[in-house]
């Protein structure tokens, strides 16, 4: 079957190469070892039977395999560098290519959002705001001013509750001259007496029989005001 | 290695001549045969004489053998059943394959293998495969490159020709 262009490029046949050089090698050290292990179990047995030259000249081509092992594991260390190096450069490139992408992106973002746009809608937020802020000025003077008048009104109200309270209370019946009589020695009636003439100043023109009648009514009242 | 029952049962090793008794003798053999397989990481067979030495067709406790002749008469059952498969398309045929794991199981097995070891997008030696991923170092050469072949149809990978100019690898691709 035919190799596929869009799926092979040359730097895959490359690492394809790269990669079965080090198997090779890694199957040459095998052998190696396998030989070197080869030589030793020759010179035990050489000891065994007491050839002492037998187990000398295995030990010296145990020595050169062993070279030869140390050889190849660096020319092995070389490459697997090499291709971890390859690996390494393509995921890199992988790197920059997500990073160009990233840029691109942004700039397709950024072109979405010219400085003059940005500008307009900051300009139209504030005017906005400004509106806001007028609005609540304007409602908080006329609702100032609606309170304003509730106060005063309350204020008249409770002014004419105590009016009307007071007159209510003259008109009140009940009172008797005998108890007023037993009260006039005091002096604090005496010092009280002026103040509730003044806020009845009709009072004074009434005779002295009526006057009477007006101390035993104040008097009716200063239990009730304490 | 565990042995059925029926391996130290002396009428398994000869051919009976009753029909039904046959078909279950088929099949019990099968079975042993893929068990054998298995545990011995026997990938392909090769019917000759040396096999008649083996315990899969002698049982030296019992003191009996298979014929040889027998034993074609099961594989060529197994090879209907798709249990096995001739190397050779003419005679003779003499070596076949065992398939105690399909090979659409030995394919998932690797591509299972590759997700694992985080290989998509690179390049893969058959060597290195065998070498890393020691549950599949018993297939032959012949048979990795039918397995290979076949995940290459799926789609999971790009089998490679090096230097050599023979297929000596593959480019894992991505899902």
């Amino acid at each position: 079957m035919g190799v596929n262009s869009s799926k092979i490029n040359d730097k895959d046949r490359s690492i394809l190469s790269i990669k079965e050089q080090r198997d090779k090698l890694l199957r040459y050290s095998k052998r190696l070892e396998k030989i070197e292990q080869l030589e030793i179990d020759i010179a035990r047995k050489c000891l065994r039977d007491s050839d002492k030259r037998g187990a000398l000249r295995a030990l010296k081509a145990k020595k050169l395999y062993s070279g030869l092992i140390t050889q190849t594991y660096g020319q092995l260390g070389n490459i697997e560098q090499l291709l971890s190096t390859i690996e390494f450069t393509l995921i890199q490139k992988d790197v920059m290519f997500g990073l160009q992408e990233g840029t691109n992106l942004i700039r397709q973002l950024q072109a979405d959002m010219p400085l003059e746009r940005v500008g307009r809608i900051c300009n139209d937020r504030d005017e906005a705001m400004s509106y806001v802020d007028e609005v609540n000025d304007m409602l908080q003077g006329r609702m100032s001013r609606d309170q304003e008048d509730e106060i005063q009104e309350e204020l008249d109200s409770l002014i004419r509750e105590q009016e009307d309270e007071k007159v209510k209370d003259l008109e009140k019946p009940g009172f008797t001259p005998s108890t007023g009589v037993d009260v006039l020695p005091s002096v604090p009636l005496k010092n009280a007496i002026p103040s509730l003439d003044e806020s009845f100043p009709k009072a004074a023109s009434v005779s002295n029989t009526s006057s009477a009648v007006v101390i035993d009514e104040e008097l009716r009242k200063d239990p009730v005001l304490g | 290695m565990r042995v059925p029952s029926i391996y130290n049962f002396p009428p398994f090793f000869t051919r009976q001549l009753n029909d039904n008794t046959w078909h279950s003798q088929k099949a019990a053999w099968q079975m042993w045969i893929l068990l054998w397989c298995r545990e011995n990481r026997q990938t392909s067979i090769t019917i000759n004489p040396e096999l008649l030495e083996s315990s899969l067709l002698h049982n030296s406790t019992i003191h009996r053998t298979l014929p040889l002749s027998v034993f074609r008469e099961i594989v060529e059952d197994m090879v209907k059943q798709n249990l096995a498969e001739w190397t050779e398309k003419r005679n003779p045929k003499d070596v076949f394959w065992v398939y105690w794991r399909s090979i659409s199981e030995w394919g998932n097995m690797i591509l299972k293998w590759l997700s694992d070891m985080g290989r998509e997008g690179s390049i893969c030696t058959f060597y290195e495969l065998q070498e890393q991923y020691k549950e599949v170092d018993c297939l032959d050469e012949v048979l990795l490159h039918k397995v290979l072949e076949l995940l290459m149809k799926k789609g999971n990978i790009e089998l490679m020709k090096g230097s050599s100019g023979k297929y000596s690898g593959f480019k894992v691709l991505k899902a």
